[in-house]
């Protein structure tokens, strides 16, 4: 009606709202692009290059330790023997284990990945919605996106077959060892973990 | 004399009934706009809801126990084809000095087929729980940002409704303003008699001629604080008091 008054503040104030409102559709918008490479095919690959790390790294500590294993079994003439090739599959068995490890860790970093995308993209939209500049948020993402797509470095493996080595082969060499500590006493407290073949020998020598 | 006076009198308690009414239209006139802005709100926000509501749904959905069943046996599925790929590599160390039995060999992979399948159904849990974290967490992002949409919507109700308040104050002026005219029409119908009558005893005298001759009228006159020039105004309630007195 002509008479009807009233000031234009909640008009103003709406304008207002709606303009930042679009602000951050935007931002959000721009957020998704930033972040649309991170896809499953992204962190698929993120899995296969953690695996392509570490399989070779895996492959050189069973070589060398079934190369250990080998001159153990030579060394005792059980190269042949079905012991030697138990042992062997024992050896194979712990190395199919070590490679299911390696998928998994290739998993999980891939997981653990996924959620540290997710929670920046989720941090970056926080700020979009809180922020009086939602385009610069969205630039800030682009830059936030391209900080994960960098490469990250990698520990080294460790000792993957360290418990192999130390307890199969030691066992191994406490059973060659055990006959000769039976017949002399002075031999029953020679600790035999962690000695190589030679020490042991000079103590069945002696 | 008589005659104008009334008509004044008529004339002010009509503008001042009008007044009323343009107030009472103006107040109305409020009373709709908040009415309909409430509801547009109200409606703005179950818009809002709706468009929630799927957001929510969908992701229970996705929740549920039997859609957990089937993420958990794609991931181990994904898990125990990549432990297969992993499995057939070449390891490249070349052949072992220590021969292996075919009846080890045998017994390996079998314990590494099923060690192999028991851990990727147990990968499988691990990697629906990933699942089921960014579907929660993407859904929570869209719900989010209908929430800032349905706040910042409501933040400008409290302040279109200061804005109604004044909506009919247009009418709310015209109707105090016809009012005020109205009281000071009726005022004037009052004081109109007074007027005529101080011009002196030609106007008593005439009033006495008019009727007003009653004992009770003069003895009013003769008593009044006010010395009386004319007729006592019968609507004013002072002087219909005191006229009642005598």
């Amino acid at each position: 009606m002509g008479l009807g008054g009233g000031s234009n503040a909640a008009d103003a104030q709406a304008a207002q709202q709606a303009a930042q409102l679009a602000g951050v559709k935007k931002g959000v918008a721009g957020i998704d692009t930033a972040f649309a490479g991170f896809n499953p095919q992204f962190y698929n690959q993120r899995a296969q290059d953690y695996t392509a790390y570490a399989l070779p790294q895996l492959n050189q500590q069973y070589r060398q330790t079934g190369q250990q294993l080998d001159y153990s079994l030579a060394d005792k003439g059980l190269s042949n023997s079905s012991a030697g090739s138990t042992a062997r599959g024992a050896l194979d068995q712990n190395y199919a284990l070590k490679k299911q490890g390696v998928v998994d860790t290739a998993t999980q970093q891939s997981q653990q990945l996924q959620q540290q995308v997710q929670g920046q993209k989720n941090a970056l939209i926080g700020e979009v919605q809180s922020a009086s500049d939602p385009a610069g948020v969205a630039s800030q993402a682009i830059g936030t996106a391209a900080g994960f797509q960098a490469p990250n470095t990698f520990a080294p493996l460790g000792q993957m077959f360290g418990d192999f080595s130390n307890v199969y082969l030691a066992n191994q060499y406490a059973n060659a060892v055990a006959p000769y500590m039976n017949q002399n006493p002075l031999l029953s407290r020679v600790p035999t973990t962690g000695m190589n073949s030679s020490a042991i020998s000079n103590y069945t020598l002696n | 004399m008589g005659v104008v006076t009334g008509l004044e009198t008529i004339a002010g308690l009509a503008a001042a009934a009008a007044g009323t009414g343009l107030s009472l239209y103006g107040n109305a006139q409020t009373q709709n706009k908040m009415n309909n802005d409430v509801a547009a709100e109200v409606s703005q926000q179950n818009a809002l809801s709706k468009r929630a509501q799927p957001i929510v749904a969908s992701n229970i959905d996705a929740s549920s126990a039997p859609k957990a069943k089937a993420d958990i046996s794609s991931n181990a599925a994904k898990t125990l084809a990549q432990y297969n790929t992993v499995e057939a590599l070449p390891s490249s160390t070349g052949p072992a000095s220590t021969p292996v039995s075919t009846l080890t060999e045998n017994r390996v992979k079998g314990a590494t087929d099923q060690s192999n399948q028991a851990a990727a159904k147990l990968m499988g849990y691990g990697g629906w729980q990933n699942d089921q974290s960014l579907r929660n967490q993407q859904a929570g992002n869209q719900l989010g940002l209908i929430n800032t949409e349905a706040r910042s919507d409501a933040s400008l109700l409290p302040l279109r409704l200061q804005q109604d308040q004044s909506y009919g104050s247009g009418w709310n002026t015209a109707g105090s303003l016809l009012s005020a005219l109205g009281s000071l029409a009726g005022v004037a119908g009052a004081v109109a008699p007074a007027t005529g009558a101080a011009t002196g005893a030609a106007d008593a005298a005439d009033a006495v001629s008019q009727g007003y001759s009653s004992p009770a009228f003069l003895n009013f006159a003769k008593n009044a604080s006010v010395p009386m020039v004319g007729p006592p105004n019968l609507f004013d309630p002072y002087q219909l008091s005191l006229y009642n007195q005598y």
